[in-house]
């Protein structure tokens, strides 16, 4: 495990924020998908170095790709060269450029977020990418877990997974096993359609169906750990120390897995402040090993 | 000033009328800003409409924002993609999801062609609207405001391209009345009334609005301003106003009033000597000066006073006082006769007056020198008063005549008291001062009683009257007013007479000489003419009884005397007395002794070329005045005058004196002339003239009235002789009879 020892607010790094403001952002591009049944997905692109691998982000649970942490990564890995494609699930709304709200009707699903998931693979893989770098946030990375684990990894190089966390009940998140019996009560009752209010992840009213609910209540830490385990590409973990969605037994759970988990001491979920650039720092270094 | 008023009254004035006028400024004050107030609510109700309709504006607007806001959510896009869950969305996300505020009650999605996405039980809005106007409208009914505003869905790849439209229901009333502010309405107050359901348009509105304006709390303060300006204003001036009234009547107009009050006790006391001072405690500086000036100047004007009393006293006394005889003088008569009267008039009573006169008072004078008189009218004065009872007094009225007034005093008690001064007098001896003559008082008493009708001022004439008589010889020296004696003395009191004599004594008028012979007896021609005195008035004579009564009365010898020789002296320069005659003229012993007199007759001395000039004068006369009188005789001989001694024989004549007077003729008195017709009488007057005949004297018989008469003179030692046998006093010496001659 590589631990780094953050030092707070370093010139250097002002310096790179006042950088970022040039940087390769304004080369970006977003590409929209049309997808049958009216949805269109959109992403944004930028086309980097040739040589260099693209790096598929992926945001987290009813974000877009907007969000702070993700956006950073995707304009410091832009000037550093490295393609990048940051797409927003379209979570059932086409061109979706706002975050979801955990109230609005969510009739997405884990697998309809997966199979976007596969779109922008298809996409990179069009665009002949062979070497896709997927780096996700928070939820986004049971997403790439899932996408992993259910598509075919031959074009993915590497997995980097900022604030892994998990789905399932747990003392950081609102999802309970009575909610997920509830749901399946409601499914053998044969309203798996029927919208109803579910506590998942942050979300103490998350508004979906039953069948939608479980798609992601199901992918607990202990599916988690196991698609981890299973995975034959090279998997990196970040984590804060102070990110307080991260279960203190999650942390060792992956120890125990033997994951390459890098804690950036100090930083919470979001590394928020100066600890985005100690994560830029460390996904950048993780990038730059073969 | 023409009016004046109590300083209390100009202090009430002064209160009043700065009361007056800080109410009426008050009143106005409020009054303009009562008006200020209305007009600055009728503008704010104005600028309140304005502000309501733009609040409207505004409000209707924001729903249309909100509208057009809503339209942009991504979940009303999810819903036109995926309608499946619209009902579940509709009633549980689209209004609860936070993005529409809670007065927007419902909304709807409807499809590009203006169907609602789907219908629902649930839905206020309309199942399908007109996508060629989106306008927003009002519903409005008695309990309900509410708008309803659209906007179409637009696609956000394609912004030409509707994906649909929404539509919301807000409560538009919540927001107008609960939610806005105002800043010149009332929200409270505000009200949106119309009694049916109406749709109408945002502009519209205004038309049902009912509104209050707010409180103008700039206004509320100006007033509560004035108000309270007022307020210490009236704190300010108006009680010091309410107490100036009871200040000034406290510490200035009482205190000046009691000073004032004390003034008048002052004067209503009239300076008595234990008169308090003003001691009453004082709150103004000024009075206290006051105060003390008053009681300053009233112990000045108290020892002025008491000065001045004395002095009064005495110059009251001075002034009723005679200073010779201490007796009370004439000034002290007339206020007591005028107390007298006028309580004579009041009450009547007995009321004597009493009249004294030194008898010959004059001759002393002359005789023996005015301090000699005075001498004798101190002592008179003295006895009299000595003899008086308690309350009467001795009024010397002039000269040496006193008075003497008995009040509540009978005929009886007077006469008996006028009888005390006579004796009194009588007992005086004034031989040690060279008195020999026997002084004696005349005394005229005058008497009216309580039923009497006469005025209390006839007691005086009356009085006068009295002491006349008194004086006439033989009589006695106390005489009582009788009627009877008013008729004898008519003419002394006459008004008449007065003026008559008193018009030829000054002016000469009435004059008329009338001459009487008296002839020679050896030949029985005029050898001069007697001038008589007559007074003519109104083509008649007076009586020259009651003119020479007059005079003597009035003691106007001199003055007659000297208007007689005035007339004489023109006469003769006239040629009315023939020439080669004479005039004999009667002088009285005053008279003589006369300068003015004698210059007349200095003057008239110059005739004697042409006329005989013989002085006549009374052997009283020369008697009293025997020095004086002698000295100018002696002095009118040398000049020419004879000396004629006139009545002769008619009183106490004294031959001792006539041998030592300048005397050239002797007129025998009537009555010496008469008695020759008796035997033994005739002896004496036959040797008697003679003897004065031997003397040197020429001789004058008057009274010849028959023929008898003239032969018996005429064997005497009689030169002359006078009479009605020869001529009666006429006026036209023509007519002058002469019987010898005839």
């Amino acid at each position: 495990m590589q631990r780094l020892r953050v030092s707070h607010v370093r010139l250097t790094r002002l310096l790179l924020v006042i950088a970022l403001m040039w940087s390769n952002v304004s080369n970006a591009k977003v590409v929209e998908i049309p997808q049958p049944g009216g949805i269109i997905l959109t992403a944004e692109y930028h086309q980097g170095d040739a040589d260099k691998p693209v790096v598929m982000l992926m945001h987290g649970f009813l974000q877009t790709r907007e969000s702070r942490t993700v956006y950073k990564l995707f304009t410091a890995l832009s000037d550093a060269g490295y393609s990048v494609l940051s797409p927003t699930l379209s979570l059932g709304i086409s061109t979706r450029n706002q975050s979801l709200a955990c109230e609005a009707l969510h009739v997405h699903s884990m697998q309809s977020d997966i199979k976007e998931i596969d779109v922008w693979n298809k996409w990179l893989t069009d665009k002949s990418f062979s070497n896709i770098i997927l780096l996700g946030h928070s939820a986004g990375n049971v997403h790439l877990l899932a996408y992993l684990e259910k598509y075919s990894q031959k074009n993915i190089e590497r997995a980097i997974f900022i604030s892994l966390g998990t789905y399932g009940e747990s003392s950081s998140s609102y999802e309970t096993v009575a909610e997920a019996t509830k749901a399946k009560a409601l499914i053998e009752n044969n309203q798996a359609d029927k919208m109803q209010s579910f506590g998942l992840s942050f979300c103490k009213e998350y508004v979906t169906t039953p069948v939608n609910y479980l798609s992601y209540y199901e992918w607990h830490a202990e599916r988690i750990l196991g698609v981890l385990k299973n995975l034959s590409l090279p998997v990196h973990v970040i984590v804060g120390s102070s990110d307080k969605r991260l279960g203190g037994k999650w942390l060792d759970e992956l120890h125990d897995i033997n994951a390459d988990l890098t804690t950036i001491e100090g930083a919470g979920h979001f590394f928020d402040d100066a600890y985005e650039f100690d994560l830029l720092d460390v996904v950048e270094s993780i990038l730059s090993t073969e | 000033m023409k009016y004046t008023l109590s300083i209390r009254y100009y202090a009430g004035i002064i209160s009043a009328t700065v009361i007056s006028l800080f109410v009426l400024l008050g009143l106005l004050t409020y009054t303009e800003v009562a008006s200020l107030q209305f007009e600055l609510k009728d503008s704010n109700r104005k600028i309140a409409g304005q502000e309501l309709q733009a609040v409207i504006s505004d409000a209707v607007h924001d729903i249309d924002q909100l509208a057009n806001e809503f339209s942009d959510w991504q979940e009303v896009s999810q819903q036109l993609h995926n309608p499946v869950y619209y009902a579940y969305w509709h009633n549980h996300r689209a209004l609860q999801a936070g993005v529409l505020p809670s007065y927007i009650t419902d909304v709807a999605i409807y499809l590009p062609d203006g169907k609602v996405l789907s219908k629902l039980d649930t839905s206020t809005l309309p199942t399908e609207i007109n996508p060629g106007n989106l306008s927003s409208f009002i519903e409005i009914s008695e309990n309900k405001l509410e708008q309803i505003a659209f906007s179409p869905v637009i696609n956000q790849r394609n912004e030409t391209k509707v994906e649909g439209y929404i539509a919301i229901r807000a409560d538009l009333n919540h927001e107008l009345v609960n939610v806005r502010q105002y800043n010149y309405l009332d929200r409270k107050a505000l009200k949106f009334v119309k009694s049916s359901f109406a749709v109408i348009q945002s502009s519209e509105l205004i038309d049902y609005a009912k509104f209050e304006l707010r409180p103008n709390p700039l206004m509320k303060e100006i007033m509560d301003v004035v108000l309270d300006m007022l307020v210490r204003m009236a704190l300010v001036i108006g009680l010091p106003m309410l107490l100036l009234y009871p200040l000034v009547n406290k510490l200035i107009a009482r205190p000046l009033e009691n000073i004032s009050q004390h003034i008048d006790q002052l004067n209503a006391t009239n300076f008595v000597s234990d008169q308090p001072e003003y001691s009453q405690t004082l709150g103004v500086t000024e009075l206290i000066k006051v105060r003390e000036s008053l009681n300053e100047y009233h112990q000045q004007l108290y020892e002025v006073h008491s000065s001045l009393d004395d002095k009064n006293k005495e110059l009251w006394n001075m002034a009723h006082h005679d200073s010779l005889t201490d007796a009370f003088n004439r000034r002290a008569f007339d206020d007591h006769w005028a107390s007298i009267s006028e309580l004579f008039d009041k009450s009547r009573m007995d009321i004597c007056l009493a009249i004294f006169d030194v008898n010959s008072f004059k001759a002393f004078n002359d005789s023996y020198g005015h301090h000699i008189g005075d001498k004798v009218l101190v002592e008179i004065s003295s006895a009299i008063k000595s003899v008086l009872r308690k309350g009467e007094k001795l009024y010397r009225l002039g000269g040496d005549e006193f008075a003497c007034l008995f009040v509540n005093c009978d005929l009886i008690s007077a006469k008996e008291i006028a009888r005390r001064c006579e004796d009194a007098v009588t007992l005086l001896s004034f031989s040690e001062i060279g008195i020999r003559e026997p002084v004696r008082i005349s005394i005229g008493l005058s008497h009216m009683g309580p039923n009497s009708s006469s005025d209390l001022a006839d007691l005086k004439w009356q009085a006068d009257i009295a002491m006349y008589s008194a004086k006439q010889p033989g009589k006695t020296h106390i005489a009582y007013y009788t009627d009877e004696m008013k008729e004898d003395v008519k003419s002394v009191f006459s008004s008449k007479i007065n003026n008559i004599v008193y018009e030829a004594i000054t002016d000469g008028l009435g004059i008329c000489m009338y001459y009487q012979p008296v002839v020679n007896l050896e030949n029985h021609q005029p050898d001069y003419y007697e001038a008589l005195l007559r007074i003519e008035t109104d083509g008649a004579i007076v009586s020259p009884v009651d003119v020479f009564q007059l005079v003597e009365a009035r003691r106007l010898e001199v003055e007659m005397d000297a208007a007689i020789l005035q007339k004489v002296y023109s006469d003769l320069k006239q040629g009315r007395i023939p020439e080669g005659t004479g005039v004999s003229i009667n002088v009285s012993g005053k008279s003589i002794v006369q300068k003015a007199i004698v210059e007349q007759l200095e003057k008239m001395s110059k005739l004697k070329n042409r006329y005989k000039l013989v002085l006549e004068i009374t052997e009283t006369a020369l008697i009293t005045q025997i020095e004086e009188a002698s000295s100018n005789l002696h002095h009118l001989r040398r000049l020419g005058f004879m000396v004629a001694l006139d009545d002769f024989g008619s009183g106490y004549s004294s031959v001792r004196y006539l041998g030592s007077m300048p005397v050239d003729i002797v007129k025998f008195d009537i009555t010496l002339i008469h008695s020759l017709q008796k035997d033994k009488e005739n002896t004496i007057v036959r040797h008697l003239s003679a003897m004065i005949s031997e003397s040197g004297h020429k001789l004058v018989a008057e009274g010849i009235e028959t023929a008898e008469m003239d032969t018996i003179v005429s064997n005497l030692e009689f030169s002359h002789g006078q009479g009605y046998f020869y001529g009666k006093p006429s006026s036209q010496l023509d007519a002058v009879k002469v019987e010898k001659i005839v």
